[in-house]
């Protein structure tokens, strides 16, 4: 990881709304972090948490309206992707921003060849000609460990399965050997031994092209294996972020807590689940303050009443929460440590 | 903890058939979606039945319900062989075998009100009418931690986990004593999963209920199941108790299966096995161990010679005769996490 310019892409502040008849709906709401070439972060959170609108506001595909990016900036080396014209902004998405989608049933065009698919992104981007788009798309299709490549670009989707098509979708978004690649579950719809298959074939992808990666996922193990970074996200705002590491081994923030301890463990036997009681909040009107408040054991009075302040533990590290601001009284701070401490003993 | 055999399926076959034809029909093929799997469940206990998509762990749930008919074998629950009932005997037997579904959207009719979803089966086996029926319906709402006041919302109205909620209160209310549960929480958000299967834990203590329960997420399975059957293409490949199955892998599937598993802790690297290429088609299943077209150790009898079921230890039951009994499979050992100091 090659860190001595600055980021390649860098979120700050970012605030997408979709503006609805029962009220505005804060899907993200103040997002920032920093993403370096060559690595991958992780956005962990529960449906709703504004994960994916996190990558289709990078992508500025939110639609519009309801939907509007009101506030925020998304600087991809060094320039406001907010403010570039569309134009502009077309010779970056799919060519030098890529994104895969969860559904690789249903992002591909069933009327089209994969060969015609990959080709025509190719061509748009790379100003090649269509003999040699094709080339590259049957080069791509090897790349991506599908048999006989030669022969299959002639195929339509419908005659892969789910692997083969998810690999398609990666073939697609790395023909034009894109800077960062938005990976929003990729492997969600797929079984396990197949997710083992598309997972490797990333991390040989991302070796290969130097790729940076933002894998958007719920599944905890996956973020453990594939990443370097970590956001932990709730109702549409950062919870917590640092590396993958501390995010297992040291997480400060009780909603991580509360999601590393619901997930059962393979190799261990627990007698009891320890669930994150209630349920997730309605996005629409959120209180103002932790949207995570209605379900934290350490809920104090000042977590629905103040803006939520971000804390930096150390340069990478950042949680939000009160607990670790002059708010919270000693015995408070006292009765979380104790509750980290018990879950970093406890292993996995 | 387990008693008596309670469920004990044997032989079961599910083929549909595929057609060609518009007017005479005729059957050209069939996909064989459970091809003769056999096991038993005891009284109390939870038999995890995992696979991936297409092996059919559905399949088997329905048929053994009867929602589907089987196409051969035999299904004995309480003593009766359940596939001989006539229509009102099949109505009785119901009451005490639910099912909970998977997706908690399309399994609750959005006309009718929560107290009505809950209620009807009480209708149909006139176990309640009128006021009783209402005071039973709040009581399970109250077991399943909704409240009583929930009653005459529609199902739109309460999230994901909610509606799974009522899924189970709409299975408890005949007090059953089978419930299959049909990949109950894989619809839902991690932090409720843990919620719902809690919820299933404490049912089961309480009302001694025995579970089928069928999944794909090997770690909601191994804390939930007591034993577990692993299907692959309409066939149990291996079925072994929880603990055993995951510490000492015997199947080749078995063990590249665990080995997929992504672990959520950053500092445990494992060897991982990867299986080529995909799952064969059901439709024209591979001959003789149906394996034997990703597996590691395929000798050349596993294409001709059909691989059995057999014992390999009191508890512990395999489908492969190439690989003998391994008291530390090597794969299991690096399928261990190694490193949490």
């Amino acid at each position: 990881m090659s860190q001595q310019q600055g980021p390649l892409l860098s979120v700050r502040n970012l605030k997408t709304y979709f503006y609805t008849d029962e009220g505005v709906v804060k899907a993200v709401d103040g997002l920032t972090y920093d993403l370096h070439r060559g690595e991958t972060m992780g956005i962990v959170g529960e449906s709703g948490s504004g994960k994916s609108v996190h990558a289709l506001s990078i992508m500025r595909l939110i639609p519009s309206p309801p939907g509007k990016t009101v506030d925020g900036q998304i600087l991809f080396e060094g320039q406001d992707l907010l403010k570039l014209p569309e134009e502009q902004m077309r010779k970056v998405r799919g060519n030098r921003i890529a994104m895969i989608f969860q559904e690789p049933m249903t992002s591909l065009n069933p009327v089209l060849t994969v060969g015609e698919q990959i080709a025509e992104a190719v061509m748009l981007h790379q100003k090649l000609d269509k003999k040699a788009a094709w080339d590259r798309a049957a080069e791509m299709l090897d790349r991506v460990k599908i048999p006989s490549a030669k022969d299959r670009v002639r195929d339509y989707p419908h005659q892969f399965s789910g692997g083969m098509r998810q690999r398609v979708m990666i073939a697609m978004a790395l023909s034009c050997n894109p800077d960062i690649l938005l990976a929003d579950e990729p492997t969600t719809a797929l079984d396990v031994t197949i997710q083992a298959q598309i997972l490797d074939l990333m991390r040989e992808l991302q070796r290969d092209f130097g790729t940076a990666i933002v894998m958007i996922t719920h599944n905890l193990g996956v973020v453990a294996e594939t990443c370097d970074k970590v956001t932990v996200m709730y109702g549409g705002k950062p919870m917590e972020q640092t590396d993958v590491r501390r995010t297992f081994k040291d997480p400060k923030h009780p909603y991580t807590w509360g999601l590393l301890r619901s997930v059962p463990k393979l190799y261990e036997r627990e007698e009891k689940l320890i669930p994150i009681e209630g349920q997730p909040p309605s996005l629409i009107d959120l209180p103002s303050g932790c949207p995570f408040s209605a379900r934290c054991p350490f809920r104090m009075d000042v977590c629905t009443s103040t803006e939520l302040p971000r804390i930096e533990m150390d340069a990478t590290h950042q949680v939000a929460c009160f607990l670790y601001t002059d708010k919270a009284t000693e015995q408070e701070k006292e009765a979380a440590r104790q509750a980290g401490f018990l879950l970093s003993t406890r292993g996995m | 903890m387990a008693g008596d055999v309670i469920l004990s399926v044997k032989n079961l076959v599910k083929h549909f058939p595929i057609t060609k034809g518009f007017i005479l029909q005729r059957q050209v093929g069939a996909v064989r979606a459970v091809d003769d799997v056999s096991f038993d469940i005891r009284q109390g206990e939870t038999l995890g039945l995992v696979g991936e998509s297409g092996c059919g762990k559905t399949t088997a749930g329905r048929v053994i319900l009867r929602l589907m008919e089987a196409t051969s074998g035999e299904v004995n629950f309480q003593g009766q062989d359940i596939f001989k009932l006539g229509k009102e005997e099949l109505r009785r037997m119901r009451r005490d075998m639910q099912i909970i579904f998977q997706d908690p959207y399309s399994s609750l009719n959005p006309r009718m009100t929560v107290g009505d979803i809950i209620g009807e089966p009480l209708e149909i086996h006139k176990l309640a009418h009128g006021r009783d029926k209402v005071r039973r319906v709040q009581e399970l709402l109250e077991i399943v931690g909704l409240s009583p006041y929930h009653v005459n919302r529609y199902p739109h109205e309460f999230s994901g986990g909610q509606r799974q909620r009522i899924g189970i209160a709409r299975a408890l209310a005949v007090n059953p004593k089978l419930i299959i549960c049909d990949e109950p929480v894989s619809a839902l958000d991690v932090s409720i999963q843990a919620q719902v299967i809690n919820l299933l834990e404490e049912l089961q203590r309480e009302f001694k209920l025995t579970y089928l329960f069928i999944a794909h997420d090997l770690s909601v399975v191994k804390h939930i199941s007591d034993r577990i059957a692993v299907m692959y293409l309409g066939k149990i490949v291996e079925l072994a108790p929880a603990d055993q199955l995951f510490e000492n892998p015997q199947h080749p599937y078995t063990e590249a299966l665990l080995s997929a598993v992504p672990i959520p802790d950053p500092e445990v690297r494992r060897e991982r096995i990867i299986l080529p290429g995909d799952v064969p088609s059901p439709v024209n299943p591979p001959s003789g161990c149906r394996f034997h077209t990703r597996c590691n150790y395929a000798q050349p009898s596993c294409k001709t010679n059909d691989p059995g079921f057999a014992r390999v230890l009191n508890e512990h039951w395999l489908a492969c005769p190439v690989q003998p009994f391994k008291s530390q499979r090597s794969g299991a050992a690096v399928l261990k996490p190694t490193s949490t100091a």
